[in-house]
């Protein structure tokens, strides 16, 4: 089974060559927002006083994915940040704060973090961790949506099938679990 | 063989009858993984590193090295030395990014200088997994 994992869980982790070096930690995880994956990472220096880097991973180049680090080949493996970072980022910035609808017109709260869920060749946006407005029972703790296929997003809002609000899950192994039985019923009204 | 075993073991020279330190640590290479010299501390003066292929035997009281021994260190094995300076310890890392313990010690032949195995908190892992040993981690192929 692919992991789950939380983009917010991914920053602060130290990048590592294979030799053992650890070079920079992510600062932020660019999402490409057309295709839905993860294109790379910004980075920060591992210093206490150190900065942003001039320099990003390009999500290519990252050979693990992994719960203690992020792990790639060598230095080289780094690029320059407007290569990773300024296309993508202008397309879709950032979703975090956004409000979710359903197509008809429910407010299910605000984005949160992202779901990433981390195949052998890509990470994909699987979903969303929101926090309700005003759902009863819920009480302000967070919930996780599965990711549509077919949604429109903004940096304002994002619209999601009416569908979603059924396979909410409170955690990330219910959401593991909804996932394909989203994925089978949002093909089925496609097709 | 352990790293535990020689550690502070007596180093002589061969040649000149004399002591030239106690074992520190080891300096390994990953690829292959094998020993690429002997950390040595209070050594009168010269360099604290003393090449694999000047190790003449490691016996069970004193580890004996050939002459002129102490001659200055390539700049290579410097560098592998600075990242390899206390190596019990440190964090072991998959390729694919998931810790796997803490270093324990190193298990070596002491007749050809290949690492046979790591001894982690948990477990033993073999030295041909080794990948890469910095300073930030050592990284292993996932098991």
């Amino acid at each position: 089974m692919n992991a789950l994992i939380l983009a917010s869980d991914i920053t602060k982790r130290p990048v590592v060559t294979l030799g053992g070096e650890a070079v920079a930690q992510v600062k932020d995880v660019v999402f490409d927002g057309h295709a839905g994956r993860v294109s790379g990472f910004t980075l920060s220096g591992r210093g206490l006083f150190s900065g942003p880097l001039r320099q990003a991973l390009p999500w290519e180049a990252v050979t693990g994915l992994g719960p203690h680090a992020v792990m790639i080949h060598d230095e080289t493996a780094l690029k320059s940040r407007d290569e990773v970072a300024d296309s993508a980022e202008a397309a879709h910035g950032n979703v975090l704060g956004a409000r979710v609808l359903t197509d008809t017109g429910t407010d299910l709260g605000h984005i949160t973090d992202v779901v990433i869920e981390v195949t052998a060749a890509q990470a994909l946006v699987a979903g969303y961790e929101i926090t309700p407005a005003k759902t009863p029972g819920h009480h302000g703790r967070t919930v996780f949506i599965p990711l549509a296929r077919t949604i429109a997003v903004s940096g304002e809002a994002l619209v999601v099938p009416a569908a979603a609000a059924e396979f909410m899950a409170d955690d990330l192994s219910a959401l593991e679990k909804a996932i394909p039985e989203f994925r089978n019923r949002m093909s089925g009204k496609e097709a | 063989m352990l790293l535990s075993e020689i550690m502070d073991r007596p180093v002589m020279d061969t040649d000149a009858a004399q002591s030239i330190g106690k074992v520190e640590g080891l300096v390994i290479t990953a690829r292959p993984p094998h020993i690429a010299a002997l950390r040595l501390k209070k050594t009168n003066g010269g360099g604290t590193l003393l090449t694999w292929q000047d190790v003449h035997a490691i016996g069970p009281d004193a580890i004996m090295a050939r002459a002129n021994a102490r001659e200055g260190t390539t700049e290579d094995i410097a560098e592998r030395a600075a990242a390899c300076r206390s190596l019990p310890g440190r964090r072991i890392l998959s390729e694919r990014g998931t810790e796997i313990g803490l270093l324990q010690d190193i298990d070596f032949d002491p007749e050809s200088g290949k690492v046979l195995g790591l001894l982690t908190s948990s477990g033993t892992l073999p030295g041909q997994g080794l990948l890469g040993i910095g300073s930030y981690a050592v990284v292993v192929q996932e098991a």
